[in-house]
């Protein structure tokens, strides 16, 4: 009897134990990332539309936009294992994902080197992969520079919603975060991202202006963007310090942090 | 039913609309009443039926006062037609018409509903325009159609009751005019009491067992439409004393009131 | 044709298509409701929707779909639909104005900005009952609901004049108030950061994925409750048509029937807006239509507005989780995308018809 009521017991534990993932439903272009970087992409069945590197996320079908999920969609793939990004939602399709037995593993965002690391483990552990994720985790944050960014450049960057509506990325944004692990001083102060008007502009003097990739396309490309008179001012767009970033690379802190911090860097002529 | 008013006053923002107005309506008489623009022949109208609560003074229906009344109370013993409005919706004149049998409770649909609608149309010789569309009418067809709804509104009372009517002939040609009175007076002669305005004093004094001539809110006369005073008409309307002999002889016809031979 | 065929038939005909357009209604209703539950990104075979009502077995898989998520969401989009219809058709009445909807009482805007509230401020005002997953599901609802009763409300209490010119005043001060609250919005999205903006965006495009039964069990109470005691004064409403005097001295005590839309109108559509989200269009596209097929009395057309606008939003719904597949499309677009053009379509006609 007690044999018995023992064997079900490991029977439970057992099924409840991380078992290796075969299907994998992916959400939030970082989450692919690390799942790419941890060498289990081949298993990756769906992702969602934000999920577009690397390049074989091309070939996978796309459930939507993360922060507009549907339940069907994510349940047709019939995934064994749903990564889902802290900032994906609504949370009742979450909820509903859950009660129809696929439990969603939430990932945190931070955008910071730590929040990276916490992600990587986050993944790794859902994958059965700790040991590789430690790993990828260490090598990330070795390769990322040891900056004082009070001494570096002041450094701006900036989106636009619209062609001349820029917003810059104030404290406690990615963009934020991105400039400082780059070595530099965020010279817009504001928290959050905020409309930037000329005079703002003026005040903050960025001497370097990081403009994400995909903002390219929004404001009608680099030309009109530092022609805009809202920047046109700046020390950076008069001495020709203007970035492109790419916007997934350098924002959205997956596992090629490191590479888009080291591009920026040469870019700037500082020491990798 | 018997309306009685006792020392009326409607003043709005400083002016006074109507000042000490009494008066007793018997059932059988049709009151008209005329007056220059501006003479409170509307707000007199309006009050009567309850819409504007007078600033001192008693309107009583039956001994009743009208503000003790409850509106849909109200609208089972008084029908009042205004001056014509839009109708908002592409209705049917037969379902306009019909709007008239909701105080009493009866369906259009119920033999009586239908007998009483179908009377009024012809009334209002809008048998043919029935299944017509209300909004697709001209100005005078429409004015028919309303009436033809009060008239069903007064006639599906238990009794009949109180009409006021705000220039009911507005837009209506000679026909049709003519054609309402006839049915006015009938109207009194089965037991209603009818007070109107008209702007036409010939038609006015053909129609009305009494004639009221109001001017800046005040009761200036209230006499058989034979005995109104030509110059006192003159004086109210500031016109030729000779222009308003001819309109009073004009209203002064023998002939009995019928509509030429179909 | 339409308008003018209206005029020109007699009642018993009119009669006639009322019997005609209900059953074309339930027939749609009936397509609609069997092609939802069927179509979808999950496979659903006919078994297993015979196994749902009680008719041999299913798979297990996807009758959870089916109970779980597939019939919450078709039941939301049935209600969310005909509450829209019938309301609008209300208002209209109450407005005479065919173009007068909820949004006009700030229901839209006062529940947006209820869910702006969530989004934005929700982690630090509500993080004690946000923690608790019993409570969760049914904050963002209530707040969004309590939003659209709000601005309901203040528009009522602003504009309660009473008399005449006062469903005039009413509407201006709903032009004030939805002012009011777009500010507030703006002023959310403002301090908000880019995640809680961009789910705020994402709730005002309107869907039903994310309906929960306990979400939805009270708001279909609501919304049944708020549709029936609308239908119940179409007699009301008919007599409104004549304008606002002329329904009073037909007994109508307008002041009051003016203040029970509002609050009916509020409930209901609140309800609705707390389950998907603003949804345009299918309070003025609905009742046009009916109206034109079988005129404006509201005896029939109110009831057939429920029936059109649930026909008409779970059929909007469908082709929302079909025609992006793998994933879905917001429910809000397709009903804009669809219904605009259409409503545009019959108001050049109906001009045509007159001219």
């Amino acid at each position: 009897m007690i044999a018995r009521l023992l064997a079900l017991l490991a029977l439970i534990l057992g099924a409840t134990a991380t078992h290796a993932a075969e299907r994998i439903v992916s959400v939030g272009s970082d989450v692919t990332e690390i799942v790419f970087a941890l060498g289990e992409g081949g298993k990756v069945v769906a992702v969602d539309d934000t999920s577009m590197y690397p390049a074989e996320t091309g070939k996978l079908p796309k459930l939507g936009y993360l922060r507009q999920l549907a339940p069907e969609p994510v349940l047709a793939q019939r995934p064994d294992l749903l990564l889902v990004s802290a900032g994906a939602g609504p949370e009742a399709v979450l909820r509903q994902l859950e009660r129809s037995g696929l439990k969603p593993v939430m990932v945190p965002d931070e955008a910071s080197a730590a929040g990276l690391a916490a992600k990587i483990r986050t993944i790794a552990a859902a994958l059965g992969k700790p040991a590789e994720g430690e790993k990828l985790a260490a090598s990330i944050i070795a390769r990322l520079p040891k900056t004082q960014p009070d001494k570096g450049p002041s450094m701006m960057l900036v989106l636009a919603s619209a062609p001349g509506r820029i917003m810059a990325a104030g404290q406690g944004t990615a963009g934020d975060s991105f400039i400082r692990l780059s070595g530099g001083r965020n010279s817009f102060t504001a928290e959050g991202y905020k409309p930037l008007s000329a005079e703002a502009a003026v005040v903050a003097a960025p001497e370097v202006l990081l403009i994400p990739s995909h903002v390219l396309g929004i404001a009608g490309g680099l030309e009109a963007l530092t022609k805009d008179p809202v920047l046109a001012r700046t020390p950076a767009v008069r001495n020709g310090r203007v970035f492109v970033v790419d916007s997934l690379m350098a924002l959205n802190f997956g596992p090629r942090l490191p590479e888009a911090v080291a591009k920026l860097r040469g870019g700037l002529g500082l020491a990798k | 039913m018997i309306l009685s008013v006792e020392n009326l006053c409607v003043t709005r923002g400083g002016g006074t609309l109507l000042d000490r107005l009494s008066l007793s309506l018997e059932p059988g008489s049709i009151t008209v009443l005329a007056g220059p623009n501006g003479a409170g022949k509307s707000t007199l109208l309006e009050t009567l039926a309850g819409d504007l609560p007078p600033t001192a003074g008693q309107i009583r229906l039956d001994g009743q006062r009208i503000t003790d009344l409850s509106l849909p109370r109200r609208a089972e013993l008084r029908t009042m037609l205004r001056q014509q409005s839009l109708i908002a919706f592409d209705f049917a004149v037969t379902e306009v018409v019909a709007m008239g049998l909701h105080p009493h409770g009866i369906s259009a649909d119920s033999p009586h509903g239908r007998a009483l609608i179908a009377e009024a149309l012809a009334d209002m010789d809008l048998s043919a325009f029935a299944d017509r569309s209300a909004t697709r009418l001209s100005g005078g067809e429409g004015q028919r159609v309303h009436i033809a709804r009060s008239l069903v509104q007064l006639r599906a009372g238990e009794q009949r009751s109180l009409l006021l009517l705000d220039e009911p002939t507005t837009g209506l040609d000679y026909r049709h005019q003519l054609a309402l009175l006839q049915v006015l007076k009938a109207e009194a002669q089965a037991g209603a009491t009818i007070i109107a305005s008209l702007h036409d004093l010939p038609l006015a004094c053909r129609l009305a067992t009494r004639l009221l001539l109001l001017a800046r809110g005040t009761l200036l006369a209230d006499v058989p439409p034979e005995q109104l005073d030509p110059a006192l008409v003159a004086d109210v309307y500031a016109i030729d004393p000779a222009e308003a002999a001819l309109l009073l002889g004009l209203g002064r016809s023998p002939l009995p009131l019928r509509l030429a031979a179909e | 044709m339409t308008a003018a065929v209206a005029a020109a038939s007699s009642a018993p005909a009119r009669l006639g298509r009322v019997g005609r357009t209900a059953l074309l209604l339930a027939l749609a209703l009936f397509v609609s409701i069997v092609a939802n539950l069927r179509l979808g990104a999950v496979p659903i075979e006919w078994r297993d929707l015979l196994a749902l009502i009680g008719i041999g077995e299913g798979d297990p898989g996807a009758l959870t779909v089916l109970t779980g998520i597939r019939l919450p969401r078709l039941l939301a989009a049935l209600a969310v639909g005909a509450t829209l219809g019938v309301s609008g058709a209300a208002l209209q009445a109450l407005f005479r104005n065919p173009l007068a909807e909820p949004g006009l009482l700030g229901v839209s805007t006062g529940a947006a900005l209820g869910a702006a509230i969530w989004f934005v401020f929700g982690a630090g005002l509500f993080a004690g009952l946000a923690s608790l997953d019993l409570l969760r599901p049914f904050i963002l609802p209530l707040l969004s609901f309590a939003g659209a009763l709000a601005s309901v409300a203040l528009v009522l209490w602003l504009g309660r004049s009473g008399g005449p010119g006062a469903t005039v005043l009413m509407l201006l001060v709903g032009i004030g108030v939805n002012a009011i609250g777009a500010a507030l919005i703006g002023l959310a999205t403002y301090i908000s950061t880019d995640t809680e903006m961009r789910a705020l965006s994402m709730w005002m495009l309107g869907s039903f994925a994310q309906t929960e039964w306990a979400v939805l069990a009270p708001a279909l109470l609501l919304i049944a409750l708020a549709t029936t005691a609308l239908i119940r004064t179409h007699r009301a409403l008919d007599l409104l048509a004549l304008g606002e005097a002329p329904a009073r001295h037909l007994g109508i005590d307008t002041d009051r029937l003016r203040l029970k839309l509002g609050l009916l109108t509020a409930v209901a559509v609140g309800a609705a807006v707390s389950l998907s989200g603003v949804i345009g269009f299918v309070g003025l596209v609905v009742p046009h239509m009916l109206r034109m097929a079988v005129g404006p009395a509201h005896r029939a057309l109110l009831p057939l507005c429920a029936m059109g606008g649930a026909a008409l939003l779970a059929t909007a719904d469908l082709a929302a989780r079909l025609v992006a597949l793998p994933a879905e499309a917001p429910v809000g677009v397709i009903m804009a995308l669809v219904g605009a053009p259409v409503f545009l379509s019959m108001l050049i006609r109906t001009r045509r018809a007159w001219l």
